[in-house]
């Protein structure tokens, strides 16, 4: 198995510094810290703590979206949904406000095996941690292919930053048509099969039915899929047991062993 | 000000005792909450804590509940973990070998589905280097006695404190449910059978469900409820039980800050334990201990045993 890279993570206080509201649902955050952290791999995430009184008390975690590579890294952007009141709360986070932050956590995403060329899959919030993954990649020789799906055109989140890559093909699907093909990204898949006989390997990250689906194709074509899982967390670095996925190989930590598994790992 | 200085320099002496068990200072993480140490230990320097208090082992491994496990209250949160472990066996090969490398007392916390496990978890942990102290966690259902824990009856506290007494030489300190109607008796049962020191409270069984599915948000269907907002009860429980024990007590439940901890101190804990919170803040171990230290120091107070059941009536 390839080796699954990870780092010791740090806690510290950040500070907002840049908050941007992308259409109705989505937001960016810049978080500067007061000392650099790092290295910061692609894939992982980081625990932010919300200020919510006794209705929040658990830290939420968020994928590191955007950070500066190198030995010290020192802000991170993160790239969120609001979907409850923790995400909500974030959304109205003003620019200055402390925040508590853990990470780095998790493993990062492998790099690609020597001579595979890499696929990535993005469903809606999914784009988060792939990313800072193409931004790595970009620079190697290899072309890159990003299939992008969404619900509607509003939620294909970073878009413009991608097609500004001269080095990247998107395919684009929306559940309603608004962009792209009409239908699921996974569908976007069965184009991509015929495309010569290159070895691809497959980078997914989305809802979990998506993920399924992928993790499905990848296995029917024998390609290796590295996939982002999302699970409930209370501590971010294996202590409670809390954020556990059914793998062939008994529960493992999506906050330690992961949360980027091996596609083929997973018990759907 | 003359005595201001004088207490600035002052460095307050925070050693407390649990039975033969010697700690620098009383705080320590709960069971479950902190892994195996390793997990923190980029994050907290574990020699700083009066011990380390690891994950629950069993005999054999234990896969635990399915997921969800973990679902967020008002000031609190549920788990239903089901003592997911590694085992005894890779616990001696692959945890505890971390542990002795550092030199804050480690205590095992242990638990079994027969009073014969826990009997035979506590002869095996002892034979292993570098275990200070063993704490049976006795809110596991008894098997044997149609699922109600062994933390629930007086006689049963009695009888699986005395089996694990006949199985080990080290401190055995006895960790109990609130869920009892009367924790005084349960606690004298535990002590009466040679019980070095008793911790309360384990979390609270609780349940929480989701309205648009009607379904129970915990793959156990029900948890434990633990956080701030179990800190009432627990410091009720100690209180009880510090009218009637003479053995050292460890306070558990809800704190957060050196505030609670000290709380507990005064209605008759000897030592506390701090779990969600080091999920809120990793570094809430540390901030206790300081807190501590500081308040002693402001207080002018020089021992911190000065302040163990220093509740004023
Ligand atoms: C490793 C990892 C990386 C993540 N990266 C991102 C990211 O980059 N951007 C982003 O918007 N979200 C991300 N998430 C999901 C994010 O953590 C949740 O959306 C967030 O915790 C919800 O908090 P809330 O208080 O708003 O929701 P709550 O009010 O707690 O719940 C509202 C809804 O969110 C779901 N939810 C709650 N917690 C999680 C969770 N930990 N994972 C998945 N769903 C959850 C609940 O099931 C519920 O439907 C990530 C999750 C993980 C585990
Ligand atoms: C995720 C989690 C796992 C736990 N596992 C154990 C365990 O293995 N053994 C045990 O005796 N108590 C266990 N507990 C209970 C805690 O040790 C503690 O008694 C309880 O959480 C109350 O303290 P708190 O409010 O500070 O968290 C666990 C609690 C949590 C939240
Ligand atoms: S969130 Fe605690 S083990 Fe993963």
């Amino acid at each position: 198995m390839a080796k699954m890279p990870m780092g010791n993570p740090t806690y510290l206080r950040g500070q907002i510094r840049e908050r941007k509201r992308i259409g109705s649902l989505y937001h960016r955050l810049r978080i500067s810290l007061p000392q650099p952290i790092g290295p910061v791999l692609p894939g992982q995430f980081a625990m932010l703590k919300i200020e919510g009184g006794g209705s929040i008390i658990l830290p939420r975690p968020f994928s590191i979206h955007n950070f500066e590579e190198g030995e010290r890294v020192p802000w991170l952007d993160f790239l969120f949904k609001v979907v409850g009141k923790g995400t909500g709360l974030l959304a109205e986070i003003s620019v200055g406000s402390p925040i508590m932050v853990l990470a780095p956590l998790g493993k990062g995403f492998p790099a690609p095996p020597r001579g595979y060329k890499p696929l990535f899959i993005a469903g809606g919030m999914g784009i988060a941690p792939l990313f800072p993954l193409i931004m790595r990649m970009k620079s190697s020789s290899s072309p890159l292919c990003l299939l992008y799906g969404a619900k509607s055109q509003g939620d294909l989140i970073c878009l413009s930053e991608l097609l500004d890559l001269k080095e990247i093909t998107i395919k684009i699907a929306t559940e309603d048509g608004t962009a792209g093909t009409k239908g699921m990204v996974t569908e976007l898949l069965k184009g991509d099969d015929d495309d010569g006989g290159d070895q691809i390997v497959i980078y997914a990250c989305g809802p979990e039915p998506m993920l399924r689906a992928v993790s499905k194709f990848a296995a029917e074509h024998k390609k290796p899929c590295w996939i982002s899982l999302e699970r409930r967390m209370a501590c971010g670095v294996g202590a409670c047991l809390g954020c556990v996925v059914e793998t062939k190989r008994g529960y493992k930590r999506v906050c330690r062993e992961g949360p980027i598994f091996e596609a083929r790992e997973i018990l759907w | 000000m003359r005595p201001e200085r004088y207490y600035g320099e002052m460095m307050p002496s925070l050693k407390v005792k649990l039975g033969e068990l010697e700690l620098q200072n009383p705080v320590m993480p709960a069971a479950g909450t902190f892994g195996y140490g390793e997990e923190y230990s980029s994050l907290i320097e574990l020699n700083r804590l009066g011990a380390i208090v690891t994950k629950g082992v069993s005999l054999a491994p234990q896969e635990g509940n399915p997921p969800p496990r973990i679902w967020e209250t008002w000031g609190g949160m549920l788990n239903s973990i089901g003592l997911h472990n590694v085992g005894l066996e890779i616990f001696a090969k692959e945890k505890l070998p971390f542990l002795r490398r550092s030199k804050t007392p480690i205590i095992v916390n242990f638990f079994g589905h027969t009073i014969d496990e826990y009997a035979e978890s506590a002869r095996r942990l002892s034979d292993l280097e570098g275990v200070a102290a063993l704490e049976a966690n006795l809110s596991c259902p008894n098997i044997k006695e149609g699922g109600i824990h062994f933390g629930g009856k007086p006689q049963t506290v009695a009888k699986t404190t005395k089996m694990i007494r006949r199985s080990t030489k080290l401190p055995i300190i006895i960790k109990l449910s609130s869920n009892v109607s009367d924790i005084k008796e349960v606690a004298i049962a535990a002590e009466g059978e040679g019980a070095d020191a008793i911790s309360l409270i384990n979390s609270i069984p609780a349940m929480a469900i989701d309205l648009e599915t009607r379904k129970p948000v915990l793959g156990g269907i029900t948890g434990g409820l633990s956080g701030p907002a179990i800190k009432p009860i627990a410091l009720k429980a100690v209180w009880e039980v510090a009218s009637k024990a003479k053995v050292p007590l460890i306070g558990v439940g809800g704190i957060m800050d050196y505030r609670d901890a000290l709380e507990f101190l005064i209605v008759g804990a000897t030592a506390v334990q701090v779990g969600t919170a080091n999920f809120i803040n990793p570094k809430a171990l540390l901030e206790i201990i300081e807190g501590i230290e500081a308040f002693l120091k402001r207080k002018g107070i020089e021992d911190i045993t000065e302040m163990i059941g220093s509740l004023e009536l």
